[in-house]
């Protein structure tokens, strides 16, 4: 039970971050239906929060501590991207009113850096178990 | 040290009492830290909306009340493109009780190459203007020359950059500093600017309903200021039955009417602060309640060890003290990653000036809301503290066997 514990923290933060990227913390929509600035940043984060679901159940499914340790550190770098997508790789509207400024942004930068650090916590974890194991 | 280090080990063996206590006080800091934070900031809001607006009264055309309310325009920024006749302004001066009349012409760009909304173009008379002018010397010390812009706070550009509105490129000099109102949306020129970027509007088949059809002839809004001495009511009334087509509107009611919203505003987040207070202190007083029946036996063990009373008091007095403070940390830090990312989000949802305050007062509040916190956890503790200390180790560990 313990163990699953960053595992499921990680995976609630993924299911946020992918359900939110495409409803209420996506980006800007046009009423014509024509893409906004904000558009490629949001589709990132959709993918990026896709990347994180798919590690956080296979660090549900897998069981050695190694290969967690790994799956977590793996979410740690796609976290870390993750934080960077909205404004800093991928450009958002420049007008700080807009939809993509107001939520996504803020949204997006909180769940990722909360998930990075569940990711780090996993990871400490893990290694604390493989110590006990040794002694 | 030794004694505190009993303290910690108490708190760690028991996580879930621990957990609970610190995440009561933490929902006690977050309400007490965002709501202060909130509040202070709406106030800061509408003392800068008051300052920056120097005129007593604003003339408008009839037609502006129904296209684009002038309280939003100011407020939320909305984009209100209206015209009047320019002899309007001569009018206004002529008017008895006038002191100062400053003309102010509004547009409203296509869509600015600085992002994908419209942002309301203001021209103004930098000779005659005593509304946004003072406010702009702050940012720029020479006057604002043709093809230049002031932008406010809020629009995405440096100073330098060229701006392009209406396929017209325009001079960022200046930007200006924020008033927690939509006017930090706005992009600020002279009068020959603007009527350059009306033609540029009209040649792009954009029409803004022109009546004489001269774009020279037209302003938007008239910035009034009473003689001192006369009343602003009476004036008013004079410039209502003076000036045909267009309505003067006192700003000292459109103040009225945010401060009333603001306190209803403030109402809300006083009653929803004080509900959570009430439900919070009353967990808390019940945590400590069934703690008492909890750590009875513990704490005759601790006392036929050798502590004394006031030595047991002091060591719950102190785990509770540490567990506030804790909580109180924790809330802080979390209040403080619900508000300010999302600084834009609640004044765009509250329809209020907000203005974030300064980062020394920030501390201030966040010391307060650690304080008040800690405070009332102690305080919630002492009776639990007291009535542990009193308990006779010889009766409740007999009872316990």
């Amino acid at each position: 039970m313990k163990r699953n514990v960053f595992c499921g923290i990680l995976l609630a933060l993924a299911g946020i971050i992918t359900i939110g990227s495409f409803t209420v913390l996506g980006p800007c929509v046009h009423e014509d239906g024509s893409e906004a600035v904000c558009t490629t940043a949001g589709r990132a984060v959709l993918l990026a929060g896709c990347v994180i679901t798919v590690l956080a159940v296979l660090t549900f499914l897998l069981r050695a501590p190694a290969t967690r340790i790994f799956l977590f550190f793996l979410s740690m770098c796609v976290n870390t991207v993750g934080i960077l997508l909205p404004g800093t790789l991928l450009p958002v509207c420049r007008m700080d009113t807009m939809h993509c400024r107001t939520v996504m942004q803020p949204a997006m930068i909180i769940l990722f850096a909360a998930a990075l650090a569940v990711s780090v916590g996993g990871i400490l974890a893990e290694r604390s178990r493989i110590r006990k194991g040794r002694t | 040290m030794k004694r505190f280090s009993l303290i910690l080990r108490n708190l760690v063996r028991k996580p879930g009492r621990t957990t609970a206590l610190v995440l009561l006080t933490a929902f006690l800091s977050v309400s007490v830290f965002c709501g202060t934070i909130v509040v202070s900031s709406l106030r800061q809001g509408l003392n800068s909306m008051e300052n920056r607006l120097g005129a007593d009264i604003i003339v408008v055309p009839a037609e502006a009340e129904s296209k684009a309310s002038l309280k939003n325009l100011l407020l939320q920024g909305t984009i209100g493109t209206f015209y009047m006749d320019a002899s309007s302004v001569e009018k206004v001066l002529e008017t008895e009780g006038v002191e100062k009349a400053s003309a102010q012409v509004f547009l409203s760009s296509m869509k600015a190459d600085c992002c994908s909304v419209k942002v309301q173009v203001i021209g103004f008379e930098p000779e005659n203007d005593f509304v946004v002018q003072p406010w702009i010397a702050e940012s720029l010390n020479r006057s604002l020359g043709d093809m230049e812009v002031v932008v406010g706070c809020r629009v995405e550009t440096d100073v330098g950059n060229n701006f392009r509105i209406y396929d017209r490129n325009c001079r960022v000099v200046a930007k200006l500093a924020a008033t927690g109102t939509g006017l930090d949306t706005a992009v600020y020129c002279n009068m020959n600017t603007i009527h350059m970027l009306l033609q540029a509007a009209e040649e792009k088949g954009i029409s803004h309903k022109i009546d004489s059809g001269n774009d020279s002839d037209v302003v938007s809004a008239i910035y009034v200021k009473v003689l001192p001495g006369s009343d602003p009511g009476l004036v008013n009334s004079r410039l209502n039955g003076h000036i045909r087509k267009a309505t003067a509107i006192r700003t000292a009611g459109m103040m009225t009417e945010v401060a009333d919203s603001l306190s209803g505003v403030s109402g809300t987040i006083a009653v929803l602060i004080a509900s959570v207070w009430v439900l919070a202190l009353v967990i808390l007083f019940i945590v400590f309640w069934m703690m008492v029946n909890e750590r009875r036996r513990e704490l005759a063990v601790f006392r036929l060890l050798g502590m004394s009373r006031k030595m047991l008091s002091g060591m719950i007095l102190k785990e509770t003290a540490l567990c506030s403070f804790t909580g109180a940390l924790c809330g802080v830090a979390l209040g403080a990653v619900l508000v300010f990312p999302f600084t834009a989000l609640i004044e765009s949802s509250l329809k209020l000036p907000y203005l974030t305050p300064a980062p020394g007062t920030i501390v201030l509040y966040a010391v307060f809301a650690i304080t008040v916190t800690t405070a009332a956890g102690c305080l919630a503790g002492t009776r639990t503290a007291a009535r542990l200390s009193r308990v006779d180790p010889g009766t409740t560990l007999r009872e316990g066997a």
